[in-house]
């Protein structure tokens, strides 16, 4: 029989996304349609599907097509399409293009993703609706003049950011007043070069702390809720490699009071579908923690398996429901947060050569054993796949649950082990080391540096 | 056919940027200084009169009137701009700020006269810019706002302003078309108010005076002159009389402030903007190319070519257009795209060459109407008045094809089916003149005399019925041989013919500095190129505000659908 | 937007194949010659009918078409479009290099688009576009022509001129009024002046 929503679904994505995001469909009785590039049409995971092959093996000519895409959905028969996470899934343009075409897409509306997408909007939103911010100008700065001006106000140092872009391009730090005019300058040139629009705005800088992030769900009748914080404190060059839930170190009455703001101001955007609001813990000149806003992500994370795991909901399934105008079904009283849990990304890259991508054939893999039903793994991955040069290099996500913290970081610790991957060179062993340090077990890190590593590794601002 | 199918346009700048954007940058400092100046009136001094009386100028009131955190979009700035009346005088703004401006979230037209020229006095043209305004405030139905402040005819010039069709007395007539169509109007009255200015007020639906105002057939002066009697003017026509005993007036405040704030008031109670609802579920969203590029896409020589598709995608929402009849007549661009979440049709001119689709392999210049062309624009005008989708025109064209080959194709007829179908449209149109505006192509694209809501010059629009050159030609046709060189060969005789052209070119280029224009309201406003996109993207969501007086058709049942399905070969 | 049809060539065929998704259209039938530079067809992406071109490869004659029987069929990328049958082309093939040998003869010509007036230099005092001896481009602006009191670039290509090419003459003087196929400059194909 067909289900009571959208029959067919057009999977923007590749990998462990589009496995993710098919495993909810088939349960729900939706036909997954898988949207490929020709380096993925033989990957084991399209198997028995349906494909459209959107083009090339390059990204810009394939996933990141947005006409291409819309036109596959349409072509396929597909009235929803789910764009995962990465590509294009916080481009407004693509919601947009769906909606004229007349294919539903499962996130928020293009207009909300658009002020979530820009960095000044976003913040003045937040602030608005309640949430910390990190002190700074308000929206871009007219010259170097009122930077300095606004940079004495806020007290150094300062970090003068590209209101455009990302990736680090057009950001300045300025320790001294007398670093703000060149600060301002190289901010404004770089950004202007690199996203050609030279519009700088400024913010303290805030060295260290802890990322925390919290998850929330609104439907389209203006209803929010949230499924608890992850805490991605161990990064890499800004990538998380590691995510747990709760955080082990936010005092529970400002975990409580910051996800109460948090739903509200997921309401009053506006907001539909999953979202992730991205915070800062700032231990604080004060000494008193402060959770500030950074930014909000407008898709569902990699790391979204966390709280699926500790509220036992399955976030795919709201996406879809809530895209085809349902309710949300549970109340935030009814959501449960569950023990601890934690979630390891394993890479194809390479530990002994400054963690460069392995692209290469898997010859032999096996997962570990799922102990009684507290140890999950998302996968795209078998014995035989080729990863592909062309895109990243996630294998796969090992996700514990435990008790607590301790059982927790012990059944990843075994899971980890029992994990086998022939072929290509993986991270499991840096997590083990992370997993297996004091450091980590004690909470004495953050986003700078890696605890279990004495060095941390080149190249790391 | 619900569906619009809009798809992404446009891409980067070209290389040539930079240059066009310092180009034009000396050109609109000089728009800024202009406007500075005219914002200032006859100058401090006059403000300070003013502030002294307990009263604010018309633009303060202006200020304070519209919703914080926005601006008003000012028509009809540069009125009378270098014109000297007798005495030497000067009238800024024609002496009268007329502005549309969101007030508790509804735009209004606000009429304010400026008490720092001359007592708010009016001049020649004056009343011609005041009815303008009424003009545009009809046909949108946007509620008007009068804040009056007038000492009466300025009496030199009276015979330019007093007799003709559009003599001053036309504006009541004005206010009494827009109360006869449902125009809600009000009225503060702040000081002087004399002889036809009287009347300004009082047809409006609600009339607020300060302590400080009157309104008056005859003024003090004049009735002490004919009566011989001693009495003020804020004896005979002050609030005591006209809120009390003549109910004249509704409502009497004792300041400029308070009446302001009572003004707000009353808008608050109006239905609130049909925008809202003609959005649905869409949201404003910017160009993906920044609007601001705009400046830097048109080359500042006219002579030097763009491309057209460039401009759209700097206009409209996300970049995101639907071209309509793309494979006929393709020197025009014909298309829908959203403004601010509500969708607008656009008209716009291509440049470079086209190819000519009677000469395969051949090409020929697109700032120019060819048969297809005009057709092509005359359906699609035709269709979004059926739909009611606001029309843009964006100009930047030389004229009408010409020749032996045009006038057998008939492009006098299918110009004429053009023009009926412009001048019969009740759908909002609104014309931007980006640079050329010549000849024909001006009345083709729904220029003024076609009665556009609003027409928007830039600093680079020139607006002639032919280039200076051509035009020098036509005058000396008779004195020029078939290659237009001059015929004669006697030296004096010569000499003379060379200097009567060079005239006529210097005069032609002189006239159609947009400053002219906009002085004599052959265009109503001068604005910078970057800003291009906020205008237009007001001027729309004005014409979704009101509800109820114009079709507005759900894209369900638009007839462009067909239209586009017709000229599709065969489907 | 013009799309190019990938094009896999062997020894006796030529199959020509989709480049991304879409709804195709074609324009050639069984049967029928195709020849390279020739448009095969459309493929419609999100409403916009965008020309499908076999750019470059042996002639053949169509010996299967892709919707020739049912029109806007939902192509995906890599899908097989029209397949040629090569075997018509020996003779051709032969024909066509000799006839290049000739045009090489009399050497390259390219001839103005429109009418108008010739200008060699973006602008008085400003340095030419091209000068005789310089090597072209296709896509590359080799000088203004102004039509109708407009200026247009016009730039090197089009059927039969090789992508690039020296020129060995400029035909039209400066300020010259031109019309619509007058020669504006020779060419030589670069490939000759090999040592």
């Amino acid at each position: 029989m067909s289900p009571p929503w959208f029959h067919r679904i057009l999977i923007a994505n590749r990998g462990e996304v589009a496995v993710r995001i098919a495993r909810t469909c088939d349960r729900l009785g939706i036909t997954p349609v898988f949207a490929v590039s020709e380096a993925d049409r033989a990957a084991p995971y399209t198997r028995d599907r349906e494909v459209v092959v959107l083009g090339p093996a390059r990204s810009a000519a394939s996933y990141l097509d947005a006409r291409r895409v819309v036109q596959a959905a349409v072509q396929s028969r597909c009235t929803a399409l789910h764009p995962g996470w990465g590509f294009l899934s916080e481009n407004p343009l693509l919601a947009t293009l769906c909606e004229q075409h007349g294919v539903t897409f499962i996130g928020p509306p293009a207009h909300v993703m658009a002020l979530m997408g820009g960095k000044s909007p976003a913040k003045r939103a937040m602030r608005a609706a309640g949430l910390a911010v990190i002190p700074g100008s308000d929206g871009p700065l007219a010259s170097a003049a009122a930077a300095r001006a606004c940079a004495d106000q806020v007290g150094y140092p300062v970090l003068l950011k590209a209101e455009s872009g990302g990736g680090g391009r057009g950001m300045r730090i300025a320790r001294g007043p007398a670093e703000v005019e060149a600060a301002f300058t190289d901010a404004q040139g770089e950004a202007r070069g690199a996203f050609g629009d030279d519009r700088v705005f400024l913010e303290r800088l805030i060295e260290g702390g802890r990322h925390v992030e919290l998850q929330v769900f609104a439907d389209r009748y203006g209803h929010a809720i949230h499924l608890g914080e992850r805490d991605c404190t161990v990064q890499r060059n800004h990538q998380k490699l590691i995510e747990e839930s709760p955080s082990p170190v936010v005092p529970e009455a400002l975990r409580q009071a910051t996800l109460a703001t948090a739903v509200a101001a997921t309401a009053a955007i506006g907001y539909v579908g999953a979202g992730t609001i991205e915070m800062l813990l700032e231990e604080g000149l004060t000494g008193t923690p402060t959770l500030r806003f950074m930014e909000m992500n407008t898709r569902l994370q990699v790391e979204h398996t966390v709280s699926e795991e500790r509220t036992g909901l399955d976030l795919v399934e709201l996406q879809i429901k809530t895209a085809a105008g349902h309710r949300l079904a549970v109340t935030q009283d009814e959501v449960r947060l569950d023990g601890h849990v934690i979630e390891c990304r394993i890479n194809a890259e390479d530990p002994d050569d400054n963690f460069r991508p392995a692209p290469g054939t898997i010859t032999a893999w096996q997962l570990p054993d799922p102990q009684g039903g507290a140890v999950r793994v998302d996968t795209h991955v078998e014995a035989g796949y080729v990863v592909p040069p062309h895109y990243d290099s996630l294998l796969c996500k090992v996700i514990a649950k435990g008790a607590d913290r301790a059982d927790a970081i012990a059944r990843m610790q075994r899971a980890l082990a029992e994990l086998v991957c022939v072929g290509v060179p993986t991270t499991a062993g840096l997590h083990q080391r992370i997993l297996g340090s004091a450091a980590f077990r004690d909470h004495r890190y953050d986003t700078r540096t890696i605890p279990g590593l004495a060095h941390p590794g080149p190249g790391r601002s | 056919m619900t569906l619009v199918p809009l798809v992404p346009i446009g891409s980067p700048l070209p290389p040539a940027a930079d240059d066009h954007r310092a180009a034009l940058a000396v050109l609109e400092a000089r728009l800024h200084a202009r406007r500075a100046e005219v914002e200032a009136g006859w100058g401090p001094k006059y403000v300070d009169r003013v502030h002294a009386k307990g009263k604010l100028t018309a633009r303060e009131r202006v200020a304070r009137l519209i919703d914080a955190g926005t601006s008003a979009r000012e028509v009809g700035t540069f009125v009378n701009h270098g014109e000297v009346f007798p005495g030497d005088q000067r009238s800024p703004a024609a002496g009268v700020v007329t502005a549309l401006g969101l007030v508790e979230g509804r735009w209004c037209m606000i009429i304010a006269n400026d008490n720092t020229v001359a007592s708010g006095a009016w001049w020649p043209r004056t009343p011609e810019k005041i009815q303008r305004a009424q003009q545009i405030a009809l046909k949108l139905r946007l509620p008007t706002v009068y804040l009056v402040d007038c000492s009466g005819l300025f009496l030199p010039e009276q015979s330019k302003s007093f007799p003709g069709a559009r003599g001053a007395g036309h504006i009541f007539k004005m206010n009494s078309l827009l109360s006869a169509h449902g125009v809600p109007q009000l009225a503060g009255v702040f000081g002087d108010c004399i002889a036809g200015g009287g009347y300004m007020p009082i047809i409006s639906d609600r009339v607020y005076m300060t302590e400080q105002a009157y309104m008056v057939i005859a003024g003090a002066a004049l009735i002490k002159g004919a009566k011989s009697q001693k009495i003020t003017s804020l004896g005979i026509g002050g609030p005591e009389v006209h809120v009390h005993q003549s109910r004249c007036a509704d409502v009497r405040v004792p300041d400029d402030d308070t009446l302001l704030a009572c003004l707000r008031r009353e808008v608050a109670r109006l239905p609130s903007s049909g925008a809202t609802f003609y959005r649905g579920d869409q949201g404003p969203l910017m160009p993906a190319h920044r609007a601001d590029e705009l400046g830097a896409l048109l080359p500042v020589d006219h002579r030097e070519v763009y491309d057209a598709h460039q401009v759209l995608a700097r206009l409209v929402d996300q970049s995101l257009f639907w071209e309509l009849l793309p494979d006929t007549g393709t020197e025009m661009i014909c298309g829908v795209g959203r403004l601010g979440g509500l969708y607008a049709g656009f008209v716009i001119n291509r440049q470079g060459l086209v190819e000519d689709p009677d000469r395969p392999g051949s090409q020929r210049p697109a700032g120019i109407l060819y048969r297809g062309g005009i057709a092509k624009v005359s359906a699609f005008s035709r269709a979004c008045n059926d739909d009611g989708i606001p029309l843009i025109w964006l100009h930047d064209i030389s004229g009408f094809d010409i020749g032996a080959e045009a006038e057998a194709q008939g492009l006098l007829a299918y110009g004429s089916s053009l023009i009926y179908t412009n001048s019969t449209n009740t759908v909002p149109m609104f014309s931007v003149l980006l640079r050329k505006a010549s000849g024909a192509g001006y009345y083709a694209m729904a220029g003024m005399p076609y009665d556009p809501v609003v027409q928007l010059s830039t600093c680079l629009s020139r607006l002639s019925v032919m280039e200076g050159r051509t035009l020098a030609i036509a005058a000396y046709n008779t004195k020029l041989d078939d290659d237009f060189q001059i015929a004669v060969t006697d030296p004096a005789e010569r000499a003379k013919i060379e200097a009567g052209m060079r005239e006529v070119e210097a005069r032609i280029e002189a006239d159609m500095d947009p400053f002219v224009a906009a002085r004599q309201m052959d265009t109503d406003e001068i604005v910078e190129v970057a800003a291009l996109r906020g205008w237009l993207t007001d001027l729309v969501e004005m014409s979704y505000q009101a509800t109820g007086y114009r079709r507005v058709k759900n894209p369900r049942i638009w007839s462009l659908h067909d239209l586009a399905e017709l000229t599709r070969g065969r489907r | 937007m013009t799309r190019t049809a990938g094009a896999t060539v062997d020894a006796a065929r030529v199959v020509l194949t989709a480049d991304g998704v879409g709804r195709w259209t074609p324009w050639i039938a069984v049967g029928q010659v195709v020849e390279p530079g020739q448009v095969v067809g459309v493929v419609e992406v999100l409403g916009v009918d965008e020309p499908v071109v076999y750019a470059a490869g042996p002639a053949g004659r169509a010996t299967a078409v892709t919707g020739a029987r049912h029109h806007r069929c939902a192509v995906d990328h890599g899908a097989v479009l029209a397949t040629l049958d090569r075997s018509i082309d020996l003779g051709g093939g032969a024909a066509a290099a000799t006839s290049s040998t000739g045009a090489a003869a009399a050497g390259l010509a390219f001839v103005a688009p429109s009418s108008g007036r010739f200008y060699l230099r973006p602008a008085p005092g400003k340095a030419p576009f091209v000068a005789v001896g310089d090597v072209v481009r296709a896509g590359q602006t080799v000088c203004l022509l102004e039509v109708m009191k407009t200026f247009h670039r016009v730039t090197y290509g089009g059927a039969g001129l090789p992508d690039v090419a020296r020129i060995t003459a400029i035909a039209v003087a400066e300020d010259a009024d031109v019309g619509p196929g007058d020669v504006l400059l020779r060419l030589a194909p670069l490939e000759e002046e090999a040592p």
